[in-house]
């Protein structure tokens, strides 16, 4: 408990974190946004996107696909908005909350991505590949915010 | 100090609104690439259609050749073709479910006899035999014997059965079916709305309603 506390606490050390880091970030964060957003509109529209390879069809219209009523590809588009908002704040205001936020919310992202990816393949039996993308770019944007998180050294006490 | 806040918002506004309109923009021609899907209450020239072919009433089914229920259906269906034939017309579509793993095989066999005019023959011979090849390793040769006994020339047979045509109706049938919102199968709809008969005489006398009461159009 106490670790994790810290955790939430301990300011991420800028300094050592290379400049590139963020705006990697906010470029995967941008592709996952444009991801799950295009699945949002076509939901919304009623239509199935083009699936060049088969099974996406299923796995879009599958009952694990909407939470009460809401498509989860909205909750996804709202994700990553919310990364993309806190992220131009850290490049606008250069403070650290800003960043350490992210941080935090990758790893919701990434058990999120692992929860649906379960369900695609052992349970759906299908292969979606707009799902697959954003899986992608949330585990990257974890993998990366659990760099910084190492880079920091947290506060021993 | 402010021209480069003012940069960076401006930034960021000008990616979501770049990305939302693209996206928007995609979205839309993609409904225009679905715009020729089937809909349940029309039929599309390359439907397989039986019975009063230009009946204003149309029965659609959604099926899969590899479930136990649509086999089951399948006799019910014939029974009344057999005594309604003349006052409705019978559209089969396919929607092979990924947990049947010779769905898809069955679909396109059933297309490849459609290539030579006996689609209905290899769909009922497909719906009869559901048990010996369903848990089979090779249904493909299975179905390229009843190919042989309804009697087609099985050159063209093994083209057709591998055609890609074939294989995007059947994938355009799916996608159809998605659109209408079928999770199951077999999924009927009588003039484009879904009706779960449970015996004959219920689907029987859903048709004799829908016959009395004609179309809008």
């Amino acid at each position: 408990m106490k670790n994790l506390r810290n955790l939430l606490t301990t300011p991420l050390q800028l300094q050592r974190i290379p400049k590139w880091v963020p705006l990697i970030l906010l470029a995967i964060a941008l592709v996952g946004f444009a991801d799950a957003t295009y699945l949002t509109i076509e939901h919304y529209q009623n239509e199935i996107p083009p699936c060049t390879i088969g099974g996406c069809e299923s796995v879009l219209t599958s009952q694990y696909s909407q939470i009460i009523g809401i498509p989860v590809s909205l909750f996804g588009s709202l994700y990553y908005f919310v990364l993309i908002v806190l992220l131009f704040l850290y490049l606008d205001t250069k403070k650290e909350i800003f960043l350490r936020i992210p941080v935090l919310f990758s790893v919701l992202g990434a058990l999120a991505s692992l929860g649906l990816m379960y369900i695609m393949i052992f349970v759906i039996k299908a292969f979606c590949q707009y799902c697959v993308v954003s899986a992608l770019t949330s585990i990257s944007i974890f993998c990366l915010s659990l760099w910084m998180r190492c880079l920091s050294p947290r506060a021993q006490g | 100090m402010n021209t480069k806040r003012i940069l960076t918002w401006g930034g960021f506004i000008l990616i979501i609104v770049l990305i939302v309109w693209g996206l928007i923009a995609a979205a839309n021609k993609a409904e225009k690439e679905n715009a020729g899907l089937a809909s349940v209450d029309e039929i599309t020239a390359t439907d397989w259609v039986k019975g009063a072919t230009s009946s204003s009433i149309t029965l659609v089914e959604y099926s899969d050749f590899q479930c136990p229920a649509c086999a089951t259906y399948s006799p019910v269906i014939e029974q009344l073709l057999a005594e309604k034939g003349a006052q409705f017309r019978f559209v089969y579509r396919h929607f092979p479910l990924p947990q049947h793993g010779h769905a898809i095989e069955a679909s396109q066999a059933a297309e490849a006899a459609g290539e030579q005019g006996k689609f209905w023959e290899m769909h009922k011979i497909l719906f009869e035999t559901q048990k010996d090849w369903e848990s089979s390793v090779d249904a493909e040769s299975i179905f390229a014997g009843y190919a042989q006994q309804i009697g087609l020339e099985m050159a063209k047979y093994a083209v057709d059965v591998k055609s890609e045509e074939n294989l995007e109706k059947i994938n355009n049938d799916t996608k159809s079916g998605l659109k209408a919102g079928v999770n199951s199968t077999p999924t009927f709809y009588l003039n484009g709305t879904k009706i779960t008969p449970n015996s004959y005489e219920e689907l029987k006398k859903l048709i004799d309603d829908a016959s009395a009461t004609p179309a809008n159009s």
